[in-house]
Parts: structure tokens; sequence; C-alpha cells
């Protein structure tokens, strides 16, 4: 059988492609395969708004991210907070997620930021409880942060001397946000950095900010991309540069499957046979 | 690592496994175990959430004195009213959270996504930035798109049949390729991401510590 007969005749099963990009993904966890990697314009960005803020600038992050999505990029949050506090940035962590209250405390303590810089719980950073709402929440947070009462572990907002000046989004320099839904990432964008005009960074999918993009947000860490990116770019290396590689591979692997399967197809309808496509299973 | 934290990353990491295996084998007892006890965990803790913030941003206030905090209270309340014989009270309660919504949302929305928008293709062309070729396409596209997809106008019209009928095809395009790329950004890459975590998050992470934990390393 010739070459092209054996290409007309290759079909797969999305059972035999789950298993070869699961294969994929393995075998770069188990064994270090260095694939070289640029840093795109948009994790540039993102790094160069960090980079740009005057020391002793707040941070808010809204965080809308679920316990189970925040443990796949917890380095990469990592890398974030380290960024910041080299700056000498002060960070605000608001939740807007039931989940989100116990990642950011759960963040901090991976971060151990106390043992590394010396920084001081209300001080250079403050967890606030769930507020729930979405963007009512939002709204009001961002028009007097005195809304929350308290905060995570329930001392009163005028003992913690990082918050007595901010009164609201006009005393915040840059807001960050982590959601993977367009409608959450649309309330963040029109509550805060529209309305008050903060410059703003996103950090889970840019397909969420692209038509704001430069115009509201100005920098994006695009998922594992974004993430290995940044990464690298901070020095802070963490898990997200071996996903990187599974995923290179992996998507090597898909686009090698779609380019054999879309050449099947046009010798089969060239020779005009019909194609037959085994179902699912 | 405590031993009891080690014995529950095994676990985890087992029924991680269960759950991702309906991949190769469909729906099976493993996964459904999995599962459940997902589901199960997810609702005791949702509770848990709803609990503490009702506690923290209402019921404690109320106890503290404030007591106009009953007006939204009983209208939250009232949704779930429609699940009574007094289902009646849920409109209101409904018309005042739709009301606030809109109140909320709609000046910032036509703002955010729709002037803003406008005026950055608009921006792009008057100074053809981020270059002449994007700032071109990207008013040719929004154009034409709208020329095509428009609700207030029968399929049938001059952008669809009659004269102009080339501009909504290409208008067409424009939405195939938009539609495309989203596909390509979230289906393809999203779900590649997804693989690659779920082995470094819960198979890699975990039999890192546990090495850690037994000394291995």
């Amino acid at each position: 059988m010739g070459l092209v007969d054996r290409l007309e005749k290759f079909r797969m099963t999305h059972r035999q492609m789950a298993i070869l990009t699961s294969s994929l993904a393995l075998l770069t966890i188990f064994i270090s395969i260095p694939i070289p990697m640029l840093i795109g314009p948009i994790t540039r960005d993102f790094y160069n708004e960090i980079q740009k803020l005057p020391p002793g600038s707040v941070v808010a992050w809204a965080q809308n991210c679920a316990f189970g999505a925040y443990m796949t990029k917890r380095d990469a949050y990592r890398a974030v907070i380290y960024h910041s506090f080299d700056r000498g940035l002060k960070t605000i962590l608001y939740s807007f997620d039931p989940d989100a209250p116990q990642l950011n405390a759960a963040l901090m303590a991976y971060c151990n930021v106390e043992k590394k810089y010396g920084a001081v719980y209300g001080r250079d950073y403050v967890i606030f409880p769930f507020l729930a709402g979405e963007e009512t929440a939002m709204a009001a947070v961002a028009s007097d942060t005195r809304v929350l009462k308290t905060d995570l572990f329930g001392n009163d907002i005028e003992t913690l001397p990082l918050m007595a000046n901010v009164r609201s989004m006009k005393d915040i320099a840059l807001t960050i946000n982590d959601a993977g839904s367009f409608t959450f990432v649309e309330m963040w964008i029109r509550q805060w950095p529209a309305k008050y005009g903060n410059r703003a960074l996103n950090t889970m999918v840019f397909a969420t900010v692209a038509p704001v993009y430069g115009v509201y947000v100005h920098g994006a860490l695009d998922g594992v991309r974004g993430y290995a990116e940044y990464e690298r770019l901070t020095g802070y290396l963490g898990v997200d540069l071996i996903s990187m590689n599974a995923r290179n591979l992996q998507g090597l692997a898909v686009f090698i499957v779609v380019g054999l399967g879309n050449m099947s197809w046009a010798i089969a309808r060239y020779r005009k046979r019909e194609v037959k496509v085994r179902p699912l299973g | 690592m405590e031993p009891l934290e080690a014995v529950l990353t095994i676990v985890g990491m087992i029924l991680a496994l269960a759950g991702f295996t309906f991949v190769y084998f469909g729906d099976h007892w493993g996964y459904g175990i999995s599962e459940n006890i997902y589901l199960g965990g997810g609702l005791a803790y949702s509770l848990f959430a709803i609990h503490k913030s009702l506690t923290a941003s209402c019921i404690n206030l109320i106890l503290a004195g404030r007591v106009s905090l009953i007006i939204p209270l009983l209208i939250g309340a009232g949704v779930f009213l429609r699940l009574t014989r007094f289902r009646w009270f849920a409109r209101y309660a409904v018309s005042t959270l739709s009301g606030i919504g809109v109140g909320l949302t709609f000046g910032l929305y036509i703002k955010a996504q729709i002037i803003v928008v406008i005026s950055e293709i608009v921006r792009g062309i008057t100074t053809l930035t981020p270059d002449p070729v994007s700032a071109f396409l990207a008013l040719f596209g929004t154009l034409t798109v709208f020329m095509y997809f428009m609700y207030s106008r029968m399929f049938g019209g001059l952008f669809h049949q009659r004269r102009m009928r080339y501009l909504g095809r290409l208008g067409k395009i424009f939405l195939y390729a938009s539609l495309g790329y989203l596909f390509g950004k979230i289906y393809v890459n999203e779900s590649l991401d997804s693989v690659a975590v779920f082995f470094v998050t819960y198979i890699y992470n975990p039999l890192q510590e546990l090495k850690i934990f037994f000394g291995i390393v």
C-alpha cells in the first residue's frame, strides 16, 4: 500500500487522540524537554505595568477564581505577588467568588511574604472576605471601601494601616482581575477601570479583554503560556514552565493530526470515495 | 506535611485520576464516585459560604443595630417565595434586582463596551495605529459585520441578497474569522492547557510533595 493510500485510510478515534495528548503531557512532566520560549508582547506589557509603578502604590486584585483553578496557577500568582513586593507595592485582595477568600489566604501563605520581604499583614497587604453580588459588590467596594467593615480575619478596617488612605477605587493605582468568564471580566472593566480610570491587568484569558486591550486593560497573562512567560521574565520559576512544554508538544501533535486528517479527507474526495467517519468512542 | 495530609493527598490524586478517566472510558463507577464526592463537597462548601456571607454582610449588622438592612434581606428572601403559594411576591424581588442591575450597568455598558470601542476604531483609522493594515481591517470588519448581522432587518435586504450583498458576505467572513479565533483559543488552546495543567497539578505536584514526605528527595 502506497503512502497516499495509507494517508487516505488515516483515521483516529477521540479515545486514541486523548491517549496521545495525555501521553505527551505525561512525557514532558517526567522527562525535561528544553523547548525554546519567546516572551510575548502582552506578557511583557503585564510585566512593565507592574515595573513602572512607583513604590508604595496600591494594587487591588479582584479575585473571582475557584479554588480548583487556583491550584493550577498558584506559581504564576506567586510570581505576580513576588514581583509586586519586589517593587514595594501594597496589595489588596478582594474576593468576589465564594472560594476566593480561602484562595487568597492560601496564596499569601504559599508566598510567605512575611519571611521573604518582612511584610506585615495590614500594612503591606490585606485580604477581604467574600462579598456577594458580583457587579453590585464591585461597584459598592469601588465607590466606598468601607462597605466591608472587617477583613477576612475579623479585624476592623479602620485598624488596618494600608486602608487608611484607600477610601475608594480612586486611591488605587492598578487593578488586577482573574476570571475565566467574559461576563465577569466585563463587569470588572465597567465598574473599576472604566469608571475610575485605573490601569488594569488580567491574569486569565486574553480573549476576554481583547476588545478593550490598550484602552482599559494594559497587560494580560494568557493562560499557561502567559504564566510560563511571566515566570521566566520575573525569574520566579514554577510548574507552568513544565505545563508549557507539555502544551507545546500536544499542540504540535494536534496540528499534525488535523493536517493528516484534512489530507486524508482531500485525497478521498479527489478519488471520489465516500469518507466513513467512525462514531465517537 | 502531616501523615493525614499525605493520605489525603494520595486519595485526592486517585480521585482526580478517576475523574479524568471519563475521557477514555466514559461514565463508570470510578468516575461516578469522584463526581459525586466533588458535587457533594461543592454543595456543602457553597452552603457554608452562603451562611458566612449572609451572617457577615447582613445578619450581624442587623443585630448590631442597622435595622434598615431588613428591607433588602426581605426582598432577597422574597425570590424563594416563588416556590410557595405566595409566588406573586417574587415578582417584586426579581424586578427590584433587575432594576438595580440595569441601573448599575446601563451607562457604563454604553461607555465601556460601545462608545469607547467605536472611538478606538475611529482613532485607529485616523492615526493609523497600531499599523495601517490593522486599523483598516478593524474599521472595515466592524462595518461589514454590522451590515450582515442586523437584528432589526429581515434576512434578504440590501446587504444580504441585493446590490450590496458582497459587503454582507465579507461581513460574514469577518464574523467567521472572529468565531474561528474564539473556537481555536477557547476550545483548542484552553483544552490543551487543561490537559497539561491537570497532569502537573494533580499528578506532578502531589508526587513532589509525597516524595518530600517519604524522604525520597
